[in-house]
């Protein structure tokens, strides 16, 4: 597995005030590496440096300190970029160019001769289903489409690597779920991707590793099942067709039992032994509905990390 | 981009304009004399243009007046054609641009080196006067262009009138006027004028200009004299003069007459008359 | 080639855009009015339509490439539609110089359907083809090349400052390189020889535009010399070419917040 994304103690100031004396570290030492056929989530609460680190990886801005690789090359370097692709948060595409125009432009900007160019336009206009509109400009797209013909954009050149910033935002539930499946299927194509988002959820259905950026520092970083496997509170045992009493009598006096309708929810200590637990539930001819164990959310794991990080 | 080859970009592409600007200045001095026009002549709607900035472009027409003048002088052109416009639209913008009134006087009025349109330096120093009533200068260089470039006396005494009667004026302009009245003109009031004009002006054109007219009034006088001189003799001897020579041997004059310049003067035998030498650069 | 794809995006960019119809429909009223209004004087007809053909085409040519010139970069970081076009693999150089050459290239059809409108009109007054007639062509170019300096500095410019300063200095520049001759003539008169130094230097530094003012020569069809034209082609496209330079080194340096 090879490294197809590494920044090396990148850090990034902004010069503020009115003199441009004051200067605003907005990414402070990061260390990263996004590995071959990953998907991987770069979260962080707004303004923590999501963006600019995207920036610095398009070579949009430049690093004050550290360096930021893609590929094996430096980010600077041109001839990356025809590996890669691009959607910009709240993207913006140019309006006065309709949707075909658009695309063949950018494909225009690929070493692809006329027919290549042409195949690739009608592939993605097809694949993000946008080929219907293609004759109309840009300024009479919705959100929605703007967001497809965005990610048309992004992979027109087949890239090995894609960037998304905020690919969710603004999507309807449809939306989202597209958009999510389609990155899925581009893991199964055998590329790597990269996205930032301020959204747990999106992160949790998808992502191989994470990295979570708090005001421009690093906070936390590694494989989603690793993260939390450290962290699994308890097992929530849910049984039916047994009396509370039985119930007790297996399970001891400690732990707490919910009732809820015809069942029961039992949180049992996950260093306890499951086992006797569930043969005791069977002798008693009770039935065993489900053994969740309960890992800590996403949600608190990431809150616990902010906390820890502001202290 | 890479400095080495941002400098190397910039040092060669700076070179080139540099040699362009040369080539193309040195195209425009060598053309030929094609018709000049000024683009924009009239002075009242650049003024309207310049959006107050009349001042400046006031400033910058005047330079190029000057400029202009200096150029066809170098190349030898004895035509102006332009001049008129570029002084008249400076003076438009500004009218109290003085110094550009007495350099429009002499040379707009002048016949050998200068524009020969006395009648427009007229108008061009009526309007000067009118905005500044103040300055006697401005008649003064009107009574010297009737004077002299029109030999207009009445004019050129009431002008000249009209200025003495100004405070600060001095005091010859109105003696100059009598006497003028009186007399008409004069080759000493001539003097006088030319004198005056070479004594008071610090620009240097105009001073050389002054003294090639006072030359050529001495040298006018120098022939009035010599004529009188060869016709004396021709009466005495009661044969005609065929060269100064005689003059000389004949103890009228210490040794050949040589003009202000240093050329000798001649005589046309066949007219007995006494003229400047062919080669002579004084005036005519 | 990829500036050819940006400079082709950028004329589609251009003759979509308002602000140039306004401005052409503005040059043709103001040329149909004056004719009307003018008092045209007989037997100079075809002077005053060179000239004003001519000088129509410059003084608009002038303000669309300045006012359209500070937006094609402006327009692209504001909207963040550069954000994905520096995602794809073109450099920064080649952006500035695509922009560049669309908006020359609108400009180019301008001035070809300006110079075929005089054209026009001398043919329907004249009936013949005359020698003079090539030079119409000529001074055409010329002022192409001026409106292509034009643009070049207000790229400049609009690649490190907001869009009315831009302008702003834009059009000083231009009114200074009009005047430019006149530095000369400053020195010459000045009498402190670093003032002379400053303004010698100056000259060569200033744009000078004066070397672009053939239109009244031309409408008078008087012959000048083909080397002229040919002289200020050159130092047109010189110093562009060295502008572009400048606005590509500062391009190149900013960070895209």
């Amino acid at each position: 597995m090879s490294t197809v994304i590494s920044a090396r103690g990148l850090s990034k100031s902004f010069r503020s005030g009115f003199w441009k004396t004051k200067s605003v570290a907005a990414l402070q030492d990061l260390h990263l590496e996004v590995q071959e056929n990953e998907i991987f989530g770069y979260l962080g609460p707004n303004g923590a440096g999501k963006s600019t680190t995207l920036k610095l990886l398009m070579s949009l801005i430049y690093p004050s300190q550290g360096q930021v690789e893609i590929l094996g090359k430096p980010a600077s370097d041109v001839s990356v970029r025809r590996h890669i692709g691009y959607l910009p948060e709240n993207p913006y595409f140019y309006e006065y160019l309709t949707a075909e125009e658009f695309l063949s432009y950018y494909a225009g900007l690929f070493d692809f001769d006329a027919s290549q160019t042409k195949a690739r336009v009608e592939r993605f206009l097809k694949l993000t289903g946008v080929y219907d509109a293609r004759k109309l400009q840009l300024r009479k797209f919705s959100k929605g489409m703007i967001q497809r013909i965005g990610i048309a954009q992004a992979l027109i050149n087949d890239p090995k690597v894609v960037f998304l910033d905020e690919p969710m935002s603004g999507l309807d539930p449809i939306g989202r779920r597209e958009v999510r499946d389609l990155i899925l299927e581009l893991k199964k194509e055998g590329r790597t991707v990269f996205f930032s988002t301020h959204i747990l959820n999106d992160v949790e259905t998808t992502c191989d590793r994470v990295a979570i950026l708090d005001r421009g520092r690093l906070v936390g970083s590694g494989r989603l099942t690793e993260l939390f496997s450290k962290e699994v509170r308890h097992v929530e045992v849910v049984v039916s067709n047994i009396s509370l009493a039985q119930l007790r009598q297996v399970a001891g006096n400690e732990v707490p039992i919910h009732p809820s309708g015809v069942t029961y929810l039992l949180e049992i200590d996950r260093n306890a032994a499951l086992g006797k637990l569930v043969s005791g539930i069977e002798q008693a001819a009770g039935t065993l509905v489900s053994v969740t164990p309960v890992r800590q959310t996403m949600e608190e794991y990431f809150f616990a990390l902010l906390q820890k990080s502001s202290n | 981009m890479s400095w080495i080859v941002t400098i190397c970009l910039v040092s060669a592409l700076s070179s080139g304009i540099y040699f362009a600007q040369q080539a193309i200045d040195a195209k425009s001095a060598s053309l030929p004399e094609a018709e000049e026009r000024l683009y924009l002549s009239s002075g009242h709607l650049l003024k309207k243009l310049a959006l107050g900035h009349s001042g400046i472009l006031a400033d910058i027409y005047w330079m190029r007046a000057v400029q202009y003048y200096g150029t066809k002088r170098v190349k030898g052109s004895r035509d102006f054609p332009l001049l008129g416009d570029l002084i008249e639209i400076a003076t438009i913008l500004d009218p109290h641009l003085l110094e550009a009134y007495r350099f429009g006087a002499i040379f707009l009025s002048e016949p050998d080196w200068g524009a020969r349109q006395p009648e427009r330096a007229v108008k061009i120093l009526l309007r000067g006067a009118e905005s500044n009533p103040e300055h006697w200068q401005l008649l003064r260089d009107l009574g010297f262009v009737y004077y002299w470039y029109l030999r207009d006396y009445q004019k050129a005494a009431e002008v000249f009138l009209q200025g003495s009667k100004n405070a600060t004026a001095p005091v010859w302009m109105r003696t100059f006027a009598a006497d003028l009245l009186a007399r008409g003109g004069s080759r000493a009031s001539a003097r006088f004028l030319w004198q005056e004009l070479y004594e008071t002006t610090q620009d240097e054109r105009m001073r050389k200009n002054a003294l090639e007219n006072l030359i050529k009034l001495a040298a006018e006088e120098d022939l009035e004299t010599l004529q009188s001189l060869v016709d004396r003799l021709a009466q005495k001897s009661g044969r005609s003069v065929h060269s100064l020579n005689e003059l000389v041997s004949a103890g009228l004059l210490k040794s050949y007459p040589l003009d202000p310049k240093g050329f000798p003067y001649t005589l046309e035998a066949a007219a007995g008359k006494v003229v400047l030498s062919e080669e002579s650069t004084v005036r005519r | 080639m990829k500036v050819l794809s940006i400079a082709r995006n950028t004329f589609k960019e251009c003759v979509r855009d308002k602000v140039l119809y306004n401005l052409v429909v503005f040059a043709i009223l103001i040329i149909i009015s004056s004719l009307l209004l003018g008092g045209i004087t007989i037997g100079d007809v075809e002077q005053i339509i060179v000239n004003l053909g001519l000088s129509t085409l410059s003084i608009f040519g002038t303000l669309i490439s300045i006012f359209i010139g500070i937006q094609l970069v402006y327009k692209e970081i504001d909207r963040k539609t550069i954000y994905s076009l520096l995602s794809k693999p073109v450099s920064r150089a080649e952006f500035i110089i695509g922009k560049f050459l669309g908006l020359s290239w609108t400009l180019a059809v301008n001035v070809a359907v300006m110079l075929a409108g005089i054209y026009g009109a001398i043919l329907y007054l004249r009936h013949s083809v005359e020698l003079g007639d090539f030079q119409i062509l000529l001074a055409g170019l010329v002022i192409l090349v001026e409106l292509m300096l034009v643009i070049a500095i207000a790229l400049f410019f609009s690649t490190f400052s907001t869009p009315a300063l831009s302008a702003l200095f834009t059009f000083c520049l231009y009114v200074l390189g009009h005047f430019n001759p006149d530095i000369r003539h400053f020195a010459a008169y000045s009498s402190s020889s670093s003032v002379r130094a400053l303004c010698g230097v100056l000259y060569y530094v200033v744009p000078n535009f004066g070397n672009f003012g053939l239109i009244s020569a031309t409408a008078h069809g008087k012959p000048l010399a083909k080397q002229l034209y040919l002289y200020s082609f050159s130092y047109g496209l010189l110093y562009s070419a060295i502008v572009l330079v400048l606005a590509i080194v500062i391009f190149q340096k900013r960070n895209f917040k």
